[in-house]
C-alpha cells in the first residue's frame, strides 16, 4: 500500500468526489479521520472522540 | 505483514531448532518438507500459539512443553516454552512476537505452569511505538493479524471441512479489518456521538437562549403591568380621596352628634303621629256631628234660600233658578241615603217624614214645569214646622263650631307640614353614620392602594435594571457560542459524514465480494479446470457472508463441503490468495496443503499459476515429502528462496535442516 489506508478507500473516495457525490472538505475529512482511526488502532493513541470534534470543526466551516 | 523468521525453544518436539527464516522479497516461496508426525502442522501450531494462545490444529490438548526437555528437568528446576516470530509491519518495521511460558517441575515430577511473567510480548522498531514496546498486544495482533482470519493464512488443508463450515461471520468481520472497513464503522460511530453532542449543544444553546428570552419577556411585561397598575391605584387613590373629601364635606354641613339628631327625629316622629291622630279623631267628631245636623245644617238654609228668594222678590211667578232645585234635589237625595230628614226625624219607610219628604221631592222635582209655587211652599212650611224655633241658633252654632274646627285642622295641618320637612331633612342626615363608615373605607383604601404602589414603584425601578442584565446574559451567550446556523451545519456536515461512511463501506465491502468473486473464480479455474476441459463446475459463489458454494454447469449448486477433497483444496486455496490480493494488508500464506489430495492434473494446474500467486504473496509450503517431488518440485524449485526439512530426532524431537544452500536454480 502507498499510505496505510487501503486503496480501494482512497479510489471509491476520489471517485466520489469525481461524481460530485462528496464534497472536497468531506473528502479531506475522510482522509484525517481514517488517518486517525488507523493511528487508534494500531499505535494506541488516546480517545478520538475530542479530535473529531476538531475535525468537524475545521472541514465544516 | 511479511513473516521473516520463527525461532521455537522447547516447543512440543521442536526443543532446541535452528531458526527458521523465511524467504522474502524477490523470492517468495518458502518449503519446510517433512514426513508425517515430524511437526509440520506444528509449525502451525507453533505460530498460532505465539499469536494467540490457541493451537487450532491440533486434535487433542496436551502440554506445549517438550516431553524430552521436561523428562530432562529436575524436581523445582524450570522450563521456558518459546515461541518467537519476527515480522515485518507494511511500514516496513520489524515486529517481534515473543511468547514466553515457564514451568516448573514439581515433587510429584509433574511440570506445572509458572504465572509469574507476560507471557507475549511485542516489540518493534516502529518509532511511533512507546520505547520500542506495544503495550496492548491483543489490539496490535487483533488489527494486523485478526484471530478470526487466522486460518487463512495459517491453512491446514487437513481440516477442509471444519475450514470450509467454521464461523463465517467472525470471517467477515475480520475481513472487515483487514479491508480497514471497521475504520469506516469507527468514523460513522463517532461522527454520530458528535453529531448527537452538537444536537445536545444546539438543544441547549436554543433552550438556554429560550429561557431567557422568556424571562426578559415576562419581566418586561410585568414592568409594563406593573406601571399601569401604579397609575390605576394613584387614580384610584384620588377618587377616593375627591370621595373622602367630600363625605366630610357632608359631615360637617350637619355637625352634631347623629346621635342627637336621631332623639330629634324620634321626638318629630313621636309629635306628628300625636297630632295626625288628634286630626282624625277631629275628623270623626265632625263627622258624627255633621252627620248629626246635616238635615239641620244643609236641608233647612236650602230651603229656606228657596222660599226667601220668593219672599224677597214679592208676588211673582219668577222662574227660579234651577241650579238650586238641583242642589236641593241633591240634599233630598243625600238625606234619602242618610235616611235623616230636614226636621231631624228619621227617613225610615212607612214614617211621616219618609212620606212627606217622598212627596218633596216629586215637588222639586217637578219643579221647572210647576207653577205652583204655593204648593212648594206649603210643603216646604209643613216640613219646616217640625224644626224648634231655635234653629237657626242651631245652624250658627254649628257653622260656627264648624269654623272653628276647619280652623283647628288648617293649624294642625300647617305644623306637620312644618314638621315633616323637618323630620325629612334630619332623616337625610341620618346617613352620617353611614358617611363616617364610607370616609373610614376611603381611608383604608388610600392606605391599601398606597401601599401597594410603594411595592409597585420598587418594582418599577429595579425592572429595568433586571431586564438589562439578562440581556447581558444573552449578548454573553451568543457572543462566546458559535451561532446557531453554524452549529446546524455541523450537525449537517457530520449527518453526511456518517452518510458517505455508510457508502465507503458497502462500496468497499461489494467491491471486495465482487473482487474476490471473481479472483477466486479465476483461481479456481486456473487450479482446477486451466484449460476449460472439464466444464463440471462454472461457478464459485460467495455470499455477503463469505460463505462459499459451488454451482455446477447443470445449474445444480453444491455446498463447499460437497464436492471431492481436490475441488475443495482448490476452492480453500483460491479464497485465501483471493483475500489476501484483495486485502489492503499483506499477509504471509503458511499452508499445511495437502496437495496430496490431486492427481497430476490439478497439480499441474497448480504448479502454472504459483508464480502469479508468488508476485503478490509471501508463501510457505508445508509439504510431504511425497508431495514435494515430481512435477510440483520441477515446477515450483525455481521459486523457491528457501527450504527446510524436518528430521527424525528422537520420539519427542524433531531437529530442522536448511537445505536452502541446496536448492538449484534454473
Amino acid at each position: 500500500m502507498k499510505s496505510n489506508i487501503n486503496e480501494t478507500i482512497l479510489e471509491i473516495l476520489d471517485e466520489m468526489l469525481d461524481k460530485k457525490q462528496i464534497e472536497k472538505n468531506e473528502k479531506d475529512f475522510f482522509l484525517e479521520a481514517l488517518k486517525l482511526e488507523y493511528e487508534n488502532n494500531t499505535k494506541q493513541k488516546p480517545q478520538l472522540d475530542g479530535k473529531y470534534f476538531e475535525l468537524v470543526k475545521k472541514h465544516s466551516d | 505483514m511479511i513473516i521473516k523468521s520463527l525461532k521455537m525453544k522447547n516447543y512440543r518436539p521442536y526443543k532446541d531448532v535452528i531458526p527458521i527464516n523465511f524467504a522474502y522479497g524477490d523470492s517468495n516461496l518458502t518449503i519446510v518438507e517433512g514426513d508425517n508426525d515430524l511437526g509440520k502442522t506444528t509449525i502451525l501450531n507453533a505460530i498460532s500459539w505465539c499469536l494467540y494462545d490457541e493451537e487450532p490444529f491440533r486434535k487433542y490438548s496436551t502440554r506445549e512443553y517438550n516431553a524430552e526437555a521436561a523428562r530432562e528437568l529436575k524436581i523445582d528446576e524450570r522450563l521456558q516454552v518459546v515461541v518467537e516470530i519476527l515480522m515485518e509491519d507494511n511500514e516496513g518495521y520489524d515486529v517481534v512476537f515473543n511468547r514466553t511460558r515457564e514451568f516448573k517441575k514439581n515433587s510429584s515430577g509433574n511440570l506445572t505452569k509458572v504465572h509469574n511473567i507476560d507471557e507475549l510480548e511485542i516489540h518493534t522498531s516502529s518509532p511511533s511505538s512507546n520505547e520500542g514496546i506495544i503495550n496492548n498486544t491483543s489490539k496490535y495482533i487483533e488489527t494486523h493479524l485478526p484471530n478470526s482470519l487466522k486460518e487463512y493464512f495459517l491453512f491446514d488443508g487437513e481440516r477442509l471441512l471444519e475450514w470450509f463450515s467454521g464461523d463465517t461471520k467472525e470471517v467477515k468481520n475480520a475481513i472487515n479489518r483487514l479491508y480497514q472497513a471497521d475504520l469506516l464503522i469507527n468514523i460513522k460511530k463517532r461522527i454520530e456521538t458528535q453529531r448527537d453532542n452538537f444536537i445536545e449543544e444546539l438543544s441547549e444553546y436554543n433552550k438556554e437562549l429560550a429561557d431567557l428570552n422568556k424571562q426578559k419577556t415576562q419581566l418586561e411585561s410585568a414592568y409594563q403591568e406593573d406601571k399601569e397598575k401604579y397609575e390605576k391605584n394613584e387614580e384610584l387613590i384620588k377618587e377616593y380621596e375627591d370621595k373622602k373629601e367630600g363625605y366630610e364635606k357632608i359631615r360637617g354641613d350637619i355637625g352634631g352628634n347623629p346621635n342627637k339628631l336621631l332623639k330629634e327625629i324620634n321626638r318629630l316622629e313621636g309629635e306628628i303621629k300625636g297630632k295626625q291622630d288628634d286630626l282624625a279623631e277631629l275628623k270623626n267628631g265632625h263627622m258624627a256631628s255633621l252627620l248629626k245636623s246635616f238635615p239641620i245644617v244643609i236641608g233647612y238654609p236650602s230651603l229656606k234660600k228657596i222660599l226667601s228668594i220668593k219672599n224677597e222678590e214679592g208676588s211673582g211667578s219668577d222662574k227660579y233658578n234651577f241650579k238650586d232645585t238641583e242642589q236641593v234635589l241633591k240634599l233630598i237625595e243625600t238625606l234619602f241615603h242618610q235616611k235623616k230628614c230636614v226636621c231631624g226625624s228619621d227617613l225610615i219607610e212607612g214614617t211621616t217624614a219618609f212620606s212627606n219628604m217622598t212627596k218633596f221631592k216629586e215637588i222639586v222635582t217637578n219643579m221647572e214645569n210647576s207653577n205652583n209655587f204655593d204648593d212648594l211652599k206649603e210643603k216646604i212650611l209643613e216640613l219646616l214646622n217640625e224644626y224648634p224655633e231655635s234653629l237657626d241658633d242651631a245652624v250658627d252654632d254649628y257653622w260656627t263650631k264648624e269654623g272653628t274646627f276647619f280652623e283647628s285642622i288648617e293649624e294642625m295641618n300647617g305644623w306637620l307640614s312644618e314638621k315633616q320637612e323637618e323630620y325629612d331633612n334630619i332623616k337625610k342626615d341620618i346617613d352620617l353614620e353611614k358617611i363616617e363608615e364610607k370616609i373610614h373605607n376611603c381611608e383604608k383604601m388610600i392606605s391599601e392602594l398606597r401601599a401597594k404602589n410603594i411595592i409597585l414603584d420598587g418594582n418599577i425601578k429595579e425592572s429595568p435594571k433586571k431586564i438589562k442584565n439578562i440581556q447581558n446574559q444573552i449578548d454573553l451567550i451568543k457572543s462566546t457560542n458559535e451561532d446557531e446556523e453554524k452549529i446546524k451545519n455541523k450537525i449537517e456536515f457530520c449527518k453526511k459524514v456518517a452518510e458517505h461512511s455508510d457508502y465507503l463501506k458497502n462500496e468497499l465491502g461489494s467491491r471486495l465480494h465482487i473482487g474476490i468473486q471473481k479472483d477466486v473464480n479465476k483461481e479456481f479455474m486456473s487450479i482446477y479446470d486451466y484449460d476449460g476441459s472439464r466444464e463440471k463446475f462454472v461457478e464459485i459463489l460467495i455470499d455477503d457472508s463469505f460463505n462459499i458454494s459451488l454451482k455446477k454447469k447443470g445449474g445444480e449448486i453444491n455446498t463447499s463441503v460437497d464436492p471431492s477433497s481436490g475441488a475443495q483444496l482448490a476452492v480453500a486455496l483460491s479464497f485465501i490468495t483471493a483475500i489476501n490480493a484483495r486485502s489492503g494488508y499483506k499477509l504471509p500464506q503458511i499452508m499445511d496443503t495437502s496437495i496430496s489430495r490431486w492427481g497430476n492434473r490439478l497439480k499441474n494446474n497448480f504448479t502454472k499459476i504459483l508464480p502469479d500467486y508468488l508476485e503478490k504473496n509471501q508463501m510457505v509450503f508445508l509439504f510431504l515429502d511425497s508431495e514435494y517431488e515430481g512435477i510440483v518440485k520441477e515446477k515450483i524449485s525455481g521459486y523457491v528462496g528457501k527450504e527446510y526439512v524436518l528430521d527424525y530426532e528422537g520420539p519427542d524431537t524433531t531437529i530442522i535442516k536448511d537445505r536452502t544452500k541446496e536448492i538449484k536454480h534454473d
